[in-house]
């Protein structure tokens, strides 16, 4: 029981809008759960309701076996929460907000001095424990509010996009410190808009409008986009854009920078099509093959699928 | 240059209209003091009661006691009938004024080059308040004289009524005295209600209330830590400005040293529930800030520092019923001064008792239910 994470029909309304509609999750110990999804789509709400921030509307949510909503007194002991809007007492040191998460956490005794020196080292804040946190780097600040939720040890914890806005170094280093904590079997259900730490996760569930649409391991959730995929490297974007857009078996298109990735119904039919459409169109191929699609292709093509099947009505914004 | 000044203002105009809070604050808070202060001053004050001591009990004293009378500054509540008597009732603050009329009044006031002394003690704790009523004792006299002895004629040099006023608790009517013991009130006011009111709302506008509610910290404990830190201030502040007017302005301290402390306990409770109550209602320190400013004006207006509460209209002496800084400041006024006790001072502080337990009540009640 210790660590697994369920929700049943967990809802959430605001005043105008549902933000989370009837989610079911059930989060085995030790996994590391991955919420994506673009804005608005609810995850911030629906973690909030799991770590027992937020009664929900309807539904209900157990943690370690606790009710979230009912039980908010003992789940305190279990649960380790990182608000998307974190942040610590900027007038205080690194080290007396980590004292200060200790003393209301009651960490007391010999172990008390034992487990501050660990998490600062584990968050590579030894050399800075006399700084206030006002001044550290925005991914020292992020290191730092998790070193103050993991003070008691939690069984499980809660991230909500905690790399936000954190340069990629920093981000790495935050995310070996989750791994250490996953291989200590600290079930971890974090939410991000980066893909990259998606694929690391042990399962991704994709949320739309207050909905999980799609949930399963990274691998499963790539399977899932229809049609092969294209990678196209020209010079000119514009007119290879408009010129794909015309052509038959095209399932969609996505620029990436200075690539064009086309998902075409079939691969080998569809390459040399494409490329001597380019070439009589007056763009360059510098490079056209089949690709695999990454978790990123995957989220924005189940999203577009989905926002055509049905589209945004006003009361969801 | 111009434009861009213009494309600014235009900007900052639009914001000031969208933030619906800020704009209320701005033009309709200074409307309501205005308004309040006119009303305030308009009335010329009413209902102080008076003691009469009428030694002479003659037609012209009688005449005196009917004057004040029918100028509505005075209700006559008392008929002395000693000296004794009469410092009591004012000592006790049973009576904001009161008159003697010596035995001979009407004798020497008819006589040529004497006149009748009437002697009249005010409650000078409220240095305002006593000299607007030194104000209409004047008139009254002028009056009276001008009725009864007029008719003779300037020729007939007659004695006719002098008036002498004496100031109790601040016979010299040293302004600092009234002025320095309110604003002792008034400046630990401010500073408790900002303290507690910015609170939790910067907590929960820098994102750390949220981390604080997933701890095991309830929401008594949270309220109680932070009004504690604020009640701590709030005595500091107390004691630090005591010393300052005990020892740095001479101003007398004939009350009890501990009534004074537990009636600012009291006091301090009252405003960190009030703060409590305005952070819990607002989502911003900026809107904090704008709140406490607002309630800042009706309380002054109402606690009698500007305009005497007794200079007020009707509707405004209930309000004033409710401002705890108006009761706090009539306490310490009557502590320092005339050395009253916690007996003497039931009328104030069991209003400042209920309205500590109704507002402590009521910042629990919306706190503990308060979405994060």
């Amino acid at each position: 029981m210790t660590g697994r994470i369920e929700a049943d029909k967990l809802t959430k309304r605001f005043r105008k809008t549902e933000a989370v509609r009837g989610i079911d999750l059930d989060i085995a110990p030790g996994e590391i759960y991955g919420l994506i999804g673009p804005d608005s789509a609810g995850k911030t709400t629906t973690i909030r309701m799991l770590a027992g921030v937020m009664k929900p509307t309807a539904g209900s949510a157990r943690v370690s076996g606790l009710d979230t909503s009912r039980q908010a007194e003992q789940l305190r002991e279990q649960v380790g929460y990182m608000a998307q809007r974190f942040s610590l007492y900027g007038d205080l040191s690194v080290r007396e907000n980590i004292e200060f998460y200790a003393d209301i956490f009651g960490v007391r005794g010999a172990d008390r001095e034992e487990r501050i020196k660990r998490l600062l080292r584990f968050a590579r804040l030894e050399e800075f424990e006399k700084r206030d946190a006002g001044v550290l780097s925005g991914g020292m600040k992020k290191k730092l509010g998790l070193a103050c939720a993991l003070i008691h040890q939690p069984k499980v914890l809660f991230l909500d996009e905690p790399t936000n806005g954190v340069d990629p170094i920093s981000r790495r280093e935050f995310w070996d410190i989750l791994s250490d904590l996953h291989i200590r079997g600290v079930t971890i259900f974090i939410s991000t808009a980066y893909m990259d730490e998606a694929e690391r996760c042990s399962r991704v569930g994709l949320m739309y409008r207050g909905e999980i649409i799609r949930q399963g391991t990274p691998d499963s959730l790539r399977q899932l986009v229809k049609g092969d995929l294209l990678a196209i490297v020209t010079n000119d974007l514009q007119i290879a854009e408009a010129t794909v857009a015309k052509m038959d078996g095209i399932v969609e298109m996505q620029v990436y920078g200075d690539r064009l990735h086309v998902f075409v119904d079939d691969a080998a039919t569809r390459l040399p099509q494409i490329q001597a459409a380019l070439i009589a169109a007056g763009a360059r191929v510098d490079q056209i093959r089949p690709a695999m699609p990454h978790l990123q292709e995957a989220f924005i093509s189940l999203i577009s699928q989905e926002h055509d099947r049905r589209p945004p009505t006003a009361d969801h914004r | 240059m111009l434009r861009m000044i213009l494309n600014l203002a235009w900007k900052e105009l639009v914001q000031l209209i969208r933030d619906r809070v800020l704009l209320a604050f701005l033009i309709v808070a200074p409307a309501i003091q205005l308004v309040l202060i006119a009303e305030a001053t308009g009335a010329g004050i009413r209902g102080i009661r008076l003691a009469v001591w009428d030694q002479d009990k003659s037609a012209l004293s009688h005449d005196v006691v009917t004057a004040l009378e029918n100028a509505n500054t005075f209700r006559l509540t008392h008929r002395a009938q000693s000296y004794e008597e009469i410092e009591d009732l004012i000592r006790q603050g049973t009576v904001g004024a009161a008159a003697i009329i010596p035995p001979d009044f009407s004798r020497d006031a008819s006589r040529p080059g004497s006149s009748g002394v009437l002697l009249v003690i005010l409650d000078a704790t409220n240095i305002i308040k006593a000299k607007s009523l030194v104000g209409v004792l004047d008139g009254v006299v002028a009056a009276l004289v001008e009725r009864e002895f007029a008719a003779l004629g300037s020729a007939d040099r007659r004695g006719g009524i002098e008036l002498r006023v004496e100031m109790a608790f601040n016979p010299t009517l040293n302004i600092r005295w009234t002025t320095l013991i309110t604003q002792l009130g008034f400046i630990t006011y401010q500073i408790v209600l900002v303290v507690a009111a910015v609170g939790f709302v910067r907590e929960r506008e820098l994102g750390t209330l949220e981390q604080l509610a997933v701890t095991p910290i309830s929401r008594l404990e949270l309220m109680l830590g932070k009004g504690l830190m604020a009640l701590g201030l709030g005595l500091l502040n107390l004691f630090l400005l005591y010393l300052v007017l005990i020892l740095g302005f001479d101003i007398p301290m004939r009350g009890s040293f501990a009534l004074f402390v537990f009636l600012g306990i009291l006091f301090t409770i009252t405003e960190i529930s009030v703060g409590t109550l305005v952070s819990v209602m607002t989502t911003s320190q900026q809107q904090a800030i704008l709140m406490v400013f607002l309630l800042a004006m009706l309380e002054v207006t109402f606690s009698g520092y500007l305009v005497p509460t007794e200079n007020m209209p009707m509707f405004m002496q209930v309000f004033a019923n409710f401002s705890p800084l108006q009761h706090f400041s009539a306490i310490l006024r009557a502590i320092f001064l005339k050395g009253s006790t916690l007996l003497m001072l039931t009328h104030h502080v069991l209003p400042l008792v209920a309205l500590t337990l109704v507002t402590t009540g009521v910042a629990w009640f919306l706190f503990s239910r308060a979405e994060w």
